[in-house]
């Protein structure tokens, strides 16, 4: 059944300033918020008594490998990435909050190989939940966020209009049901979210990949951009999941890596079963990622060349000694 | 949240709402006379046929019949946000209680919860079922002293809605043309923050899009000047369509201003809630006003009273024949000569119709095929 003239007047899919009766709902972030939300937010985490982290701990070493990057999150050469345990707070800077997050530490690892980068993210949680087909629950997600762009640093609550986020979004409800059929009653080919493309209708793949500018402004950049390719595994009450993207952005708005260089970043996780969803989550503050470098081969050869001509000269000095003593 | 304070006149007060009030140039209303509704849920089958034949709405009722006192979809839906509430107290016209606004949890928009999955799967649950069992030896009063009504429900497109209120994406939206309240289906990420707040639970999730949906009151009907296909499909003629305005700017041409504002017959479902619901409800007469108070507010005896005494009234008899007579959006009407008329926005003529339907008495004896009529009616 399709129906003439179905349009849906109001908010244009990336406006953030959207007009309800002519009315401007925006909420600008200004500065006096960001203190005041990055103050809310180092509460919490003292609240929920993470320990204080150190220079080092802020940053995530994502060390060189020459071979493919896993997708899969038990791959052995995760053992040669260096784990960063990441503690988590409650969203309670916009509403609708949630003062007791049932995720309280998210542990990542990050590798790459000059041509993908890719992360591993690892969390507590006793029950897998990816309601697929359930009306009252919701999913198990997890998401890394990075700046879009290098000149501002975005707010670290989804960023803010003057900065704006690159944000990759795993849910288990995306992994679920792209490779789930189920076979209904009831046929009638009309599908609202689908005739008007909404992406997370359409969403066919375990991640989703994002864009924002501050809460409530969520918007969908795959029908330009590729993938983040990855996906999860839960078992035995934990839930582990890649994300593996080429270490280039196609797209404005994509989060740049570059070899030798720091790059924000935030995470967030959800445990569907406490009812966590949108803006009901755990999330952290920024960290960054180091790309690594190549060691150049120069590291490995003039050692080695400095012990040969010093030990050859010593040798010869020897030699001569010896002949002239004799 | 920001301490906006909004007029809600179905309250007579001042409550919290978190945007200022900006009313849409015209607001979608519908008036429905359960005195005479049976449930036969043709509404409910028209609303099915019209929108939510897809998949992911096998359980979706944009437009369902309830029985009241037992009946629920979801179940409980009502005694579940009441309890919400805590004490609903009314001094006259003004409420003294809180709203889902003001009773909201610490961090939250408005106070609700999220129905569970099997909550929707029993549509029809406490269908006919009465309020107690009838005695040997009992006769019918009136109010019944066992009793129970059929409460058909739609979206009641809020002039506060909460499901808008509460989206934290702003995906839900008020048209300023006719105040009808939907989701944007493009925007929508289904976090269900509207299924959660909206206190009539008239906002539905589809795990097949997932995303939310609710009714659209027909809006491509409406636009063309026709009432929704649960009105015009009403075999009763209980429901009418039209446009309300605010009690201060009443029209007394207006057959929805007359029957809310001017005979205040029709009332809305929970005031208490604090949504300003825009589906008006004319009480019914059997059912005890004590009971009906807290569906539909203080209100209740004034309204059996004066419905009671349409008898007497033939404008108001005018109007209520009015309910189901044409299909077409009846923006203003007239009484004259036993007769109503329904007009559009022009004055154009688009129905007249007899107060009192002419009567024809048919002889017991058919002489044509020389057999008695039993049936004469």
């Amino acid at each position: 059944m399709k129906v003439q003239g179905l349009k849906f007047k109001g908010c244009k899919i990336r406006d953030s300033r959207c007009k309800i009766q002519g009315k401007k709902f925006t909420e600008r972030p200004t500065h006096l918020v960001h203190c005041a939300s990055l103050l809310l937010f180092s509460i919490c985490l003292l609240l929920i008594g993470a320990s204080v982290v150190s220079a080092q701990e802020m940053v995530i070493m994502a060390k060189k490998i020459i071979k493919e990057l896993p997708l899969d999150p038990n791959a052995p050469e995760w053992a040669e990435a260096d784990a960063v345990d990441a503690p988590l707070a409650s969203q309670v800077v916009t509403r609708p909050r949630t003062y007791e997050a049932s995720v309280k530490e998210v542990r990542v690892r990050a590798l790459h190989n000059g041509k993908d980068i890719a992360f591993l993210l690892e969390w507590k949680d006793s029950t897998r939940d990816s309601a697929f087909e359930v009306v009252h629950t919701f999913s198990d997600a997890a998401a890394l966020q990075f700046p879009s762009e290098t000149k501002t640093m975005p707010h670290f609550g989804m960023g803010h209009e003057e900065g704006i986020v690159n944000i990759w979004n795993w849910k288990a409800v995306f992994q679920d049901g792209a490779d789930k059929k189920v076979v209904y009653a009831m046929v009638d080919d009309f599908l609202a979210g689908h005739e008007a493309g909404n992406p997370v209708s359409l969403h066919k793949t375990p991640i989703q990949n994002l864009i924002a500018g501050g809460f409530g402004t969520l918007t969908a950049m795959e029908e330009k951009a590729p993938n983040v390719a990855g996906g999860g595994k839960w078992d035995g009450g934990t839930w582990k999941v890649v994300f593996k993207r080429p270490i280039k952005g196609a797209e404005k708005y994509e989060a740049q890596f570059e070899e030798g260089k720091l790059t924000p970043v935030t995470f967030a996780v959800w445990d569907g079963a406490k009812g966590e969803r949108g803006a009901r989550k755990a999330f952290s503050t920024w960290y960054y990622v180091a790309i690594a470098t190549e060691t150049p081969i120069g590291v490995y050869i003039y050692p080695v060349s400095a012990f040969i001509i010093t030990a050859g000269s010593l040798f010869g000095l020897f030699t001569i000694i010896r002949k002239r003593r004799s | 949240m920001a301490k906006i304070k909004v007029r809600n006149w179905q309250i007579q007060r001042e409550m919290v709402y978190p945007f200022e009030e900006v009313r849409p140039k015209r607001q979608f209303a519908a008036v429905f006379d359960i005195n005479k509704c049976i449930a036969c849920q043709t509404c409910t089958m028209a609303c099915k046929h019209t929108w939510t034949g897809g998949l992911g709405q096998e359980y979706m009722w944009w437009n369902n019949v309830e029985t009241k006192p037992y009946g629920f979809y979801p179940l409980a839906w009502d005694v579940k946000v009441l309890e919400l509430l805590g004490p609903q107290n009314w001094e006259g016209n003004v409420y003294k209680g809180r709203t889902i606004f003001e009773a909201a949890p610490k961090g939250e928009t408005a106070a609700g919860y999220v129905p569970d999955e099997m909550d929707w799967a029993y549509p029809n649950i406490g269908e006919d079922e009465t309020c107690g069992s009838i005695d040997k030896g009992d006769y019918i009063t009136i109010p019944h002293k066992v009793w129970h009504f059929y409460l058909p429900r739609i979206c009641n497109h809020c002039s506060y809605p909460a499901c808008l209120a509460s989206c934290p994406r702003k995906a839900i939206y008020k048209r300023e043309e006719d105040g009808i309240v939907l989701i944007d289906q493009k925007r929508c990420r289904g976090y269900r923050d509207c299924l959660r707040a909206c206190p009539y639970k008239k906002v539905l999730f589809n795990p097949e899009t997932k995303i939310s949906e609710k009714c659209i009151a027909c809006y491509p009907l409406v636009e063309q000047g026709v009432q929704t296909q649960c009105v015009t499909t009403c075999i009763g003629r209980i429901r009418l369509n039209g446009w309300i305005n605010p009690p201060e700017k009443f029209d007394s041409t207006n057959p929805i201003d007359y029957l809310v504002h001017i005979k205040k017959v029709a009332l809305p479902l929970y005031p208490q809630f604090g949504l300003e619901p825009n589906v008006y409800y004319i009480p019914p007469v059997h059912v005890p006003p004590k009971f009906l108070r807290q569906l539909f507010g203080p209100g209740v005896e004034h309204a059996i009273k004066t419905y009671r005494a349409a008898h007497t009234d033939a404008k108001f008899l005018g109007v209520l024949t009015l309910l189901g007579s044409t299909d077409k959006w009846v923006q203003k009407y007239k009484v004259a000569k036993e007769m109503a008329f329904g007009y559009d926005a022009k004055g154009n003529e688009l129905v007249r119709v007899p107060i009192k339907e002419p009567v024809f008495i048919r002889p017991f004896w058919n002489g044509k095929v020389e057999a008695f009529r039993h049936n004469i009616t």
